[in-house]
């Protein structure tokens, strides 16, 4: 066991010290100063990774292997092992989408679309609302 | 890199007088090539008298492995030479050299011009008439797309692709996915799009040269000195396409740099460019066919974001920013997916 502060709080930390006090020292740097921004972006994802991941990849697990016609009980897997059966999962969709030419109007188009928006939940919360 | 002796030799060769290298530094790049800025200057005979010209270029090289299926220096090189025929407003080119051992890879001096491409400073600029720069960048499309496909005409970028069929659109789905199969992930939002654009394929009446990176973040604006266009930079995708795809392109909601509303480039409305497109290359703009090409430019960039998630994976080029660019992917799928099921933007 690990005492506190717990591991997104150590990250929101880097955050803030990546925002406060590393990008205003490197602004006159356009390359590093922008490297800085991706790193301060890329640790929210990771935060926001951890917080949820788990529980939107089990909802992703289940709808693509629902679409393949596979029984999965995503519960029984651990955290590494979840994430390579949904990369798995994810080239065999693939493959049966190109095979079977689904396109705009099928279940496939509705089911992806939210494995996509639930990507965004991670990657990009802000996606849309510029 | 630094300016070798090797290099100044070869200046000095094709200047026909000796050269100095007085300033030698890296310049920000693009995903496949470096830039470097080369102040020389050389000796030149006057009569009896001796006069020192100065000159400062932009040497452009490869970066490593080329990726994504971009041109070769010398074939780029070419493709600009032919732009710079047909009057398109963009850096000229000299003195290219495939010897490897001069600074490691092929390349070649590109003239040096004022201004800034990075789009965020251009699109938030209060000196620019956007106006202006829309109508500018839309008759320099006008003049690429002018360079007709001929079978003497740039000869390596010959596909044999037929006006008048599906040939284009077609090839370009198979290209995509080819490329999908060499990535070891699965992009199921990418395959269903694909499915769409293959049952969708559009006609080609006129093969033309398109740019294909014809976007926010290539073009050269001169802020600082009113606001002007300067130049049309990076042609390492250019070949031989339908006009739509270009207009497609510079569309995509990811080069809106954060400025959605404004749906060309993030600089202009559609009815303030589409006018001197139209008027310049004497064409009608399809609206179908630039929804088709802005769905291919989604799934095309979702390609490439992976290839770049997977070039930092691979330890080929290693970096933050090819890291996050893989996790973007998700973007340009639902962003394609909109456009195919004609939705508003959210």
């Amino acid at each position: 066991m690990q005492y506190r502060p717990e591991h997104t709080d150590l990250l929101d930390a880097i955050q803030d010290f990546l925002i406060k006090e590393v990008l205003p020292a490197v602004k006159d740097n356009d390359a590093v100063a922008y490297k800085t921004l991706v790193s301060w972006n890329m640790l929210g994802v990771v935060s926001r990774e951890l917080k949820n991941g788990r529980t939107l990849l089990e909802q992703d697990i289940a709808a693509l292997a629902q679409m393949l016609g596979e029984k999965i009980n995503p519960h029984e897997f651990a955290d590494r092992a979840l994430w390579q059966k949904a990369q798995q999962l994810s080239v065999a969709t693939s493959k049966s989408i190109r095979r079977s030419k689904a396109s705009v109007g099928s279940a496939e188009w509705s089911t992806v679309k939210e494995i996509l928006k639930h990507n965004l939940q991670i990657s990009n919360p802000r996606y849309g609302t510029d | 890199m630094v300016a070798s002796d090797k290099l100044k030799a070869y200046l000095s060769e094709r200047a026909g007088a000796p050269v100095e290298i007085n300033e030698f530094r890296q310049l920000s790049g693009g995903a496949c090539q470096d830039n470097y800025l080369v102040a020389m200057s050389m000796q030149s005979h006057g009569g009896s008298t001796a006069l020192t010209n100065h000159e400062t270029c932009v040497l452009r090289t490869d970066k490593g492995g080329a990726l994504l299926g971009s041109l070769s220096r010398a074939q780029e090189y070419q493709v600009i030479e032919r732009a710079v025929a047909a009057g398109v407003l963009t850096p000229s080119v000299k003195w290219l050299s495939e010897d490897t051992s001069i600074v490691g890879h092929p390349f070649y001096l590109m003239q040096k011009i004022e201004g800034t491409a990075n789009p965020r400073e251009i699109l938030k600029s209060k000196k620019i008439d956007f106006k202006k720069l829309a109508a500018d960048i839309a008759t320099n499309l006008a003049k690429i797309h002018s360079v007709e496909y001929g079978s003497q005409v740039l000869p390596f970028l010959d596909r044999k692709l037929r006006p008048g069929t599906t040939d284009v659109a077609l090839t370009a789905v198979a290209d995509c996915r080819r490329l999908l199969d060499e990535l070891p992930g699965g992009y199921p939002g990418i395959e269903l799009c694909l499915n769409w654009a293959e049952a969708n394929a559009p006609v080609t009446d006129t093969i033309v040269l398109a740019h294909s990176d014809f976007r926010s973040g290539n073009f050269m604006v001169d802020v600082a000195g009113g606001g002007n266009l300067t130049g049309i930079l990076d042609w390492e995708f250019a070949h031989w396409s339908d006009r739509h795809e270009d207009i497609g392109y510079i569309r995509m909601r990811d080069w809106r740099f954060g400025k959605v509303k404004n749906e060309v480039g993030g600089f202009s409305s559609a009815e303030d460019f589409y006018p001197h497109y139209e008027a310049a290359s004497q064409t009608k703009i399809d609206p179908v066919k630039v929804r088709y090409w802005e769905v291919m430019g989604n799934i095309r960039w979702a390609i490439g974001a992976a290839q770049q998630g997977e070039r930092h994976l691979s330890g080929k080029d290693k970096g933050i920013e090819f890291a996050s660019i893989g996790r973007r992917v998700a973007e340009m799928e639902l962003e394609a997916m909109r456009l195919i099921e004609g939705s508003a933007l959210n």
